[in-house]
């Protein structure tokens, strides 16, 4: 299962969206490469305004290779070397079929990455073919020499009307039913973040539909008061403070409770989490027991197990600032539901055939004819066909 | 066309050819002489000819049109007993193409149905017992309330034995043409545990690599289905690498569409593989996998509690323990040595 931010990723530089000047100078630049003056194009922007995208769909256009280095490498000076030298030595035979692109200089970290940007200056210096560099802002002075090195062109942030649109076309070809009120909210909250736009969209449209109640748990903007909440969890000891504060946050316990699960590796130590966690873990049962059995009062205890529990876990608090990020649990279920859903739909068709439950069949059968489909397709073939799969 | 897949390929045809059962198929075969039989429960654990019993069954009894006369239903799979009621209902009705004395129907994973579900099965089993019978199967037969087990014959079927189990893959690995050691036989019966079905799944997946079939190959078929990250993960959370373990465990959780039951229950059964780990602590273990088990039943998130109990398991962490091979792989170890002697 494909995520729609590749699903949806742009095939030709016609379908980027808003940038038309930086596609036309890109374009230019790969076209006019052996005339150009500098070697590397440098294109910037907010996140989620098509960098990347752009830099995929000329090569996909124009059929090139890519060779990418992104914030996933290590890129020290020897990897960054390893990497790209080749790639700038070996002249293609069919002339300048390859593309290099460097995703996120900026994100290039001073200490792992140690070396890093040099090395990129250097393979700029000889490279015999286009390199794309992309940048949220590479106004740093450790880019300096970088941006000298560079043509530059500025991306635009993305107007909300171009994101609904986006959404909208989305929504259409995957069969989502939406209240177009709350896509116009998705689109708003996201600050011309397109990437994050249709993020979020899978994750809410999960179900098929999506309705103004359901962008009421995800609006962006309400990241601000949930951060708070957290600092005063993971920082202070006052737990009515931190309780108080709880009750301003728009997310639902629920919800707390996976930033909560996201952060607490990276706030305690390891003698402070299981504590932590455990309440999060009793808070959660807690969640449950209300919808089976209809008694609200037990959010009380939820809630104080989520924020007094995890509050009080800690020893002493972590001096270091810590980013709350948005949880990636809900991605992750959301994939995992994916993924069960096609193995039960393969075992549905085979189980009048085989003579056992579907369950049985993904358990006792599937992973073994995976493994025949892996190690030989014509024996797999032979299976699949006689079983009419 | 002709089923590639071994499990039904060689399925028994008759009651003669189930195997490792002689005092059921001796009973079955007795109703099939007299042309008549009561509603039959059969209990035992997978693998070992509950399916196959019933099966062959229907086709001593009535012939190459066996399947006309016979409904197959997953009680686990069916959206609930309403669905079944009305699949049975029609099915009861109908009249059966040719003529036979009652109809069957095949009530797979009975003890699944929730008791409610399951009074609902014992009136419809008496509305139509004029013209069907009813063969439940089911793991446990305790797990049945007791009045649809008054109302039935019960068969209890008994886990394989290893002789008939290597005889069954010997021949079909006879008749498909592969070679194999008596290692990798022996193998083959540990890393399935007596299920013959899972065997001859393992076997044939084996098919698909050699035909030459050594420890090795079923070694490696039995990892790849069997996925030991879930090992990694309590080998981390041993060693106090609570951040990595998680996200180990998450990845596994997705690659695979496991849900939190299927890693609880991988995550016991790899406890007792750790090497030289305090027996005590052992216990304190399997008594947290309990724990979270209980919060998984009562329908909490999966992966909010998992963390919960590896972050519980982080908590013993002191040096580092070292996960021992599965238990199956030491007893095909040893069992290979003696093979070597007896050569």
């Amino acid at each position: 299962m494909k995520l729609w931010v590749q699903k949806y990723q742009p095939k030709n530089l016609n379908e980027v969206i808003g940038q038309s000047s930086a596609v036309t100078t890109a374009y230019t630049f790969w076209k006019l490469f052996n005339r150009a003056p500098k070697k590397a194009l440098l294109l910037y922007g907010p996140p989620g305004c098509g960098k990347t995208s752009l830099v995929y769909a000329l090569a996909n256009q124009a059929n090139l290779e890519i060779v990418e280095i992104n914030a996933s490498d290590f890129r020290n000076k020897e990897h960054v070397k390893q990497i790209l030298d080749p790639a700038t030595k070996q002249a293609s035979i069919f002339g300048a079929s390859k593309i290099i692109l460097i995703d996120e200089v900026d994100g290039m970290s001073g200490q792992k990455d140690r070396g890093g940007v040099g090395a990129v200056v250097d393979v700029i210096k000889e490279t015999k073919f286009p390199i794309f560099i992309t940048a949220n802002d590479p106004w740093s002075d450790k880019f300096k020499t970088l941006r000298n090195h560079c043509q530059s062109i500025a991306m635009n942030k993305l107007s909300s009307q171009m994101v609904i649109e986006q959404l909208t076309r989305i929504c259409k070809s995957e069969d989502v039913v939406f209240d177009e009120i709350a896509v116009r909210k998705l689109a708003a909250t996201v600050d011309g973040d397109l990437r994050a736009a249709i993020n979020d969209l899978q994750s809410l449209g999960a179900d098929g539909n999506i309705s103004d109640e359901d962008l009421y748990l995800w609006d962006r903007e309400r990241d601000e008061v949930i951060t708070d909440a957290m600092r005063f969890i993971f920082k202070s000891f006052d737990s009515k403070k931190a309780l108080a504060v709880s009750y301003d946050i728009k997310e639902d316990i629920n919800s707390l409770n996976l930033w909560l699960e996201q952060s607490i590796p990276w706030e305690y130590d390891i003698k402070s989490i299981p504590a932590a966690i455990e309440s999060v873990s009793m808070s959660d049962v807690f969640l449950k027991r209300i919808r089976r059995r209809q008694h609200w009062r037990f959010l009380n205890y939820a809630r104080v197990l989520s924020v007094v529990g995890v509050q009080q876990a800690k020893k002493e608090s972590n001096r270091d600032v810590v980013m709350y990020k948005k949880p990636k649990l809900i991605i992750r279920l959301w994939q995992r539901a994916a993924k069960k859903k096609k193995a039960q739909g393969i075992a549905a068709q085979l189980e009048g055939k085989l003579h056992c439950s579907a369950h049985v069949l993904q358990r006792d059968f599937l992973p073994y004819l995976n493994f025949i489909e892996q190690h030989n397709k014509r024996m797999y073939n032979k299976i699949t066909t006689s079983l009419g799969i | 066309m002709a089923l590639e897949i071994w499990t039904e390929k060689y399925r028994p045809k008759t009651l003669d050819q189930v195997r490792g059962q002689d005092a059921v198929s001796s009973r079955l075969k007795a109703f099939v002489k007299s042309k008549n039989m009561p509603h039959l429960l059969f209990a035992g654990p997978a693998g070992v000819g509950k399916t196959s019993a019933a099966v062959a069954l229907a086709k001593d009894l009535f012939g190459d049109n066996w399947s006309t006369a016979v409904l197959e239903l997953n009680a686990s799979d069916e959206r609930g007993i309403d669905v079944v009621r009305n699949k049975i209902k029609d099915f009861a009705r109908s009249r059966a193409i040719q003529d036979v004395p009652f109809k069957i129907i095949y009530l797979d994973e009975a003890d699944s149905l929730t008791k409610d579900a399951q009074h609902a099965l014992r009136r419809t089993m008496e509305d139509y017992a004029q013209s069907t019978r009813f063969i439940l199967s089911c793991n446990y037969s305790s797990k049945i309330i007791p009045p649809i087990q008054s109302r039935c014959a019960i068969f209890r079927f008994k886990p394989l034995p290893k002789d008939i189990m290597i005889k069954i893959l010997t021949e079909v690995s006879e008749r498909e043409g592969l070679m194999m050691t008596a290692g990798a036989l022996s193998f083959l019966y540990e890393a399935s545990e007596g299920d013959c079905r899972k065997a001859e799944n393992l076997l044939q997946a084996c098919s698909a690599i050699a035909q030459e079939i050594d420890t090795k190959i079923v070694e490696q078929v039995v990892s790849f289905a069997e996925p030991k990250e879930v090992a990694s993960v309590i080998e981390k959370a041993l060693a106090g690498k609570f951040l990595d373990a998680k996200e180990r465990l998450f990845d596994v959780m997705i690659k695979h569409g496991l849900s939190g039951m299927d890693v609880i229950a991988q995550i016991q059964k790899q406890i007792w593989n750790i090497d030289s780990l305090d027996e005590k602590i052992r216990l304190e273990l399997i008594k947290i996998c309990g724990d979270y088990e209980f919060r998984l039943v009562e329908g909490s998130n999966e992966f909010i509690q998992l963390e919960a109990m590896i972050a519980q398991f982080a908590q013993f962490a002191k040096g580092s323990w070292k996960l021992l091979p599965d238990i199956s792989l030491l007893h095909r170890r040893k069992e290979e040595k003696d093979d070597d002697r007896s050569d």
